[in-house]
């Protein structure tokens, strides 16, 4: 699929204003495509886009799907042929090398496994989980999973946590995986960052264009444009980045692992700074759920965890690159 | 004259200074206080915060009834209201200490109580001690027979939320809430928007204008009683955080509010001073009254956050080090202490200034302490309270509170309490910022409560003012005021 098709596919969808539920939102996403194996072959910069204007319209959704394309990613980056007509679910907030809670023992090419994996993003009707190597079957007497847990944001996506008691999963890849999947999936972390702050951003340079106070629209008080003007900048200088390094990462050239790790950790610091300016904006109003930056709020905050804790990710980094 | 540049310039804080001049009785007022919220939260609180939270997720019109009535039962309500009116006669400082331990575990809790001392604040500022009498008889009473008595403060409108806090901004601004002078009272008719605690309170201090076009001169402070013809309650609203406090609409459509109920109204120069600096006064002075409290507040709320994430670097896993011995996790925790303590300062600062210049400082005497301490409560409400319902009374008030003015020190505590309330409630944020980057996928689960007081706090930067009014406040209260050539608000 070329990547202008994807781009005319999240167009479609955007239009699609008749799914209320998030569940008949991802079953439109399905339907359209958006779940195909063969949409781990695009371009950073493709999946980036699309992850970014789902953000943009709802974090849930892009979390979604990103959980989904980072298990069908750690798969097709093993080789391992595994073709599932559902969505892969994925605990996407946990250090994807994260295997020390998890008592496994090899035996006849199969893996069994007892252990506690917590706040899984179980998109759809996943019927395998990809926990850190691991292909995970979801159904048969071995795996219990919890009901969803409450969680600050992306909260109509579930999480849920899995308890393995001897399941038969299959070991599909070495450790060598998780450096090629942390940098495969640090962009589109980044994108979803971006898109909520985008949106933020946007209501808030709306409300202050509307709202009047002084006697004068909100936007005319310099500290609000000031503020405005700062989240504006910062938004600009992220996207610039954000494009920049997909472009990259596409040519392939020297160094692209490390300015994406880079650039997804400060997109995801920044949308929690942005997402609470976005809020003070509005004042009392954006604290309510009437609008929609509390939510976008919740997101940010939550969505900073994408592919692990940042303190360990900034480690990581360290490790490797400097 | 105490300005706020000689409090800056002075080598002493307040609170060495406050050191020498407060009862010594004070302190063991706080530190029960203290201890009484402490309690509080070991047997109410922290087992039903995180399920109140969650009941009004799932059901947003759930009011916490329960909540309420087990901190009547517990005398809240009415122990920081004048002994002479029947009140425990606890100092304002005091409730510094117990909102901060109460906010340690939640801030919406502790704002179902904190608010209603707002109400009570905003009555005592207009010296109305008739009406401030007969809420605080209403509340002991409501104590007595188990039937809460809360006060809301209701002032924000639809079109006029930051306009409320400055009257240099009001008559700018689109207020909406008429008050016509009837018969025998006032008729009122508007809206009210995000009044803490509006569905649980029995008394509603409300604000209307007679003259729409010129509000800031035609102010009327109003006492409603739920239940009065021409009031309803509409929507509650669904919010990010604190939950457990709902944010109320008020409709009045011609709701008569009898001249017994009302607080302040439009009238001749007082002292000296038009109605318009009366109300102006008033503003300030409730605002610096509540910002330390805010501050506070979330001083308590950075501490909660600092527990709950050393909780989690404390806890051991298997095949990892502890998160509590590495060295940027230490960092950290040291920060999220520093916050704290920041908090903490600022907030006493702020609260000690309000308490040793501010327009209730006589309480805080070492005389008036003692002597209200030790009179039995039937002497101090003969005595007292019919001092401060007697007209000369309010007058007398009045004219000190001018003296104030005058002296600028009523710039000075307005000043620190914005300064606390901005700086307080930004570290705030910062230490749930912290320990969610701490926590990581831990901190975004509702059980381990980190979550909840991100959303919770998110609300301190924008109640008693956004964060930016009050740096403006400060810039204009001190920085700004008398230096040639500059204003505020007028850009």
């Amino acid at each position: 699929m070329e990547s202008g098709l994807l781009i005319q596919l999240i167009e479609k969808f955007s239009k699609r204003r008749g799914e209320r539920s998030f569940g008949e939102k991802l079953k439109a996403l399905q339907e359209l495509g958006f779940f195909q194996a063969a949409l781990c072959e695009q371009g950073i910069s493709a999946l980036c886009l699309v992850l970014q204007e789902l953000a943009a319209f709802d974090a849930a959704l892009a979390v979604a799907l990103f959980s989904h394309w980072a298990a069908a990613q750690a798969l097709r980056l093993a080789r391992f042929d595994f073709n599932s007509e559902s969505p892969l679910a994925f605990p996407a907030f946990r250090n994807i090398s994260e295997t020390q809670d998890l008592q496994t023992n090899d035996r006849d090419g199969r893996c069994i496994i007892t252990g506690k994996v917590e706040s899984v993003l179980l998109t759809g009707q996943a019927t395998h989980a990809v926990i850190a190597n691991f292909l995970v079957p979801l159904t048969g007497g071995t795996v219990t999973l919890s009901a969803p847990v409450r969680t600050l944001g992306i909260r109509s996506c579930p999480h849920v946590d899995i308890s393995m008691s001897q399941t038969s999963g299959v070991r599909f890849a070495s450790d060598e995986l998780f450096d090629q999947l942390h940098d495969r999936m640090a962009l589109p972390a980044a994108a979803i960052a971006l898109g909520i702050s985008r949106s933020s951003l946007d209501e808030a340079v709306l409300y202050a264009k509307t709202r009047k106070q002084g006697g004068k629209e909100i936007i005319k008080w310099s500290e609000v444009w000031m503020l405005l003007s700062q989240m504006t900048m910062q938004f600009r200088t992220g996207a610039a980045a954000l494009s920049r390094v997909c472009a990259q990462a596409d040519a392939g050239e020297a160094g692209w692992e490390r300015d994406a790790a880079a650039t997804a950790v400060c997109l995801q610091e920044l949308a929690c700074a942005l997402t609470s300016d976005g809020i003070q904006i509005l004042g009392g109003a954006g604290y309510t759920t009437e609008f929609g930056q509390e939510k976008r709020f919740r997101d940010a905050f939550h969505t900073q965890h994408l592919l692990g804790l940042l303190p360990s990710r900034k480690r990581r980094f360290a490790a490797r690159f400097i | 004259m105490a300005s706020f540049d000689s409090i800056l310039s002075d080598t002493l804080p307040l609170g060495i200074r406050a050191a020498a001049r407060l009862p010594k009785g004070l302190l063991k007022e706080i530190r029960h206080a203290a201890a009484l919220a402490k309690a509080f939260n070991e047997e109410v609180v922290r087992p039903q915060a995180l399920a109140v939270d969650h009941r009004i997720m799932d059901e947003p019109d759930f009011l916490p009834h329960q909540l309420v009535r087990e901190a009547n039962e517990r005398g809240f309500y009415s122990l920081w209201l004048p002994k002479a009116f029947g009140g425990g006669g606890y100092s304002a400082l005091s409730m510094l200490a117990f909102s901060q331990e109460l906010a340690t575990e939640c801030l919406g809790i502790g704002n179902l109580i904190g608010s209603h001392y707002v109400g009570v604040a905003l009555v005592s500022a207009t010296f109305n001690f008739t009406v401030l009498r007969r809420l605080c008889a209403d509340i002991v009473a409501g104590e007595k027979n188990g039937t809460p008595c809360l006060v809301s403060t209701a002032i924000t409108e639809p079109d006029a939320g930051t306009d409320m806090e400055d009257v240099d901004l009001i008559d700018r601004g689109h207020v909406q809430c008429r008050a016509e002078k009837a018969a025998g009272g006032y008729r009122l008719t508007g809206s009210k928007i995000f009044i803490s605690n509006g569905h649980l309170s029995s008394w509603h201090i409300v604000t209307g204008y007679t003259d729409l076009a010129r509000p800031s001169e035609s102010s009327v402070i109003l006492a409603v009683k739920t239940g009065s013809p021409g009031f309803s309650l509409g929507r509650i609203e669904r919010k990010l955080g604190q939950n457990a406090c709902p944010a109320s609409v008020l409709n009045f459509d011609q709701c008569f509010v009898p001249a017994s109920c009302v607080c302040l109204e439009p009238g001749p120069a007082v002292a000296g001073a038009s109605h318009r600096d009366l109300c102006a006064m008033l503003v300030d002075d409730v605002l610096a009254m509540s910002r330390p409290g805010v501050a506070i507040m979330a001083a308590g709320a950075a501490r909660g956050a600092y527990r709950e994430a050393l909780r989690h670097c404390l806890r051991p896993q298997p095949g990892v080090t502890l998160l509590a011995n590495h060295e940027w996790a230490q960092s950290l925790l040291a920060e999220m202490q520093k916050n704290i303590k920041l908090s903490e300062y600022c907030a006493w600062e702020a609260g000690l200034h309000m308490a040793l210049d501010g327009p209730f400082r006589m309480l805080n005497g070492r005389f008036v302490f003692w002597l209200l301490k030790l009179l039995p409560v039937s002497v101090a409400k003969l005595f007292f309270g019919a001092l401060m319902a007697h007209p000369s009374g309010r007058l007398n008030m009045v004219k000190d509170r001018l003296k104030l003015k005058h002296e600028g020190r009523d710039r000075s505590y307005s000043a620190l309490g914005s300064l606390a309330k901005f700086s307080a409630s930004d570290l705030a944020i910062e230490n749930c910022r912290i320990a969610l980057r701490l926590m990581g996928q831990s901190g975004f689960r509702s059980e381990n409560r980190v979550e909840k007081i991100l959303r919770d706090v998110k609300l301190l930067q924008i109640y008693e003012g956004t964060n930016q009014l009050n740096r403006l406040n400060l810039f204009k209260q001190v920085i700004g005021h008398g230096v040639s050539g500059v204003s505020v608000f007028n850009e």
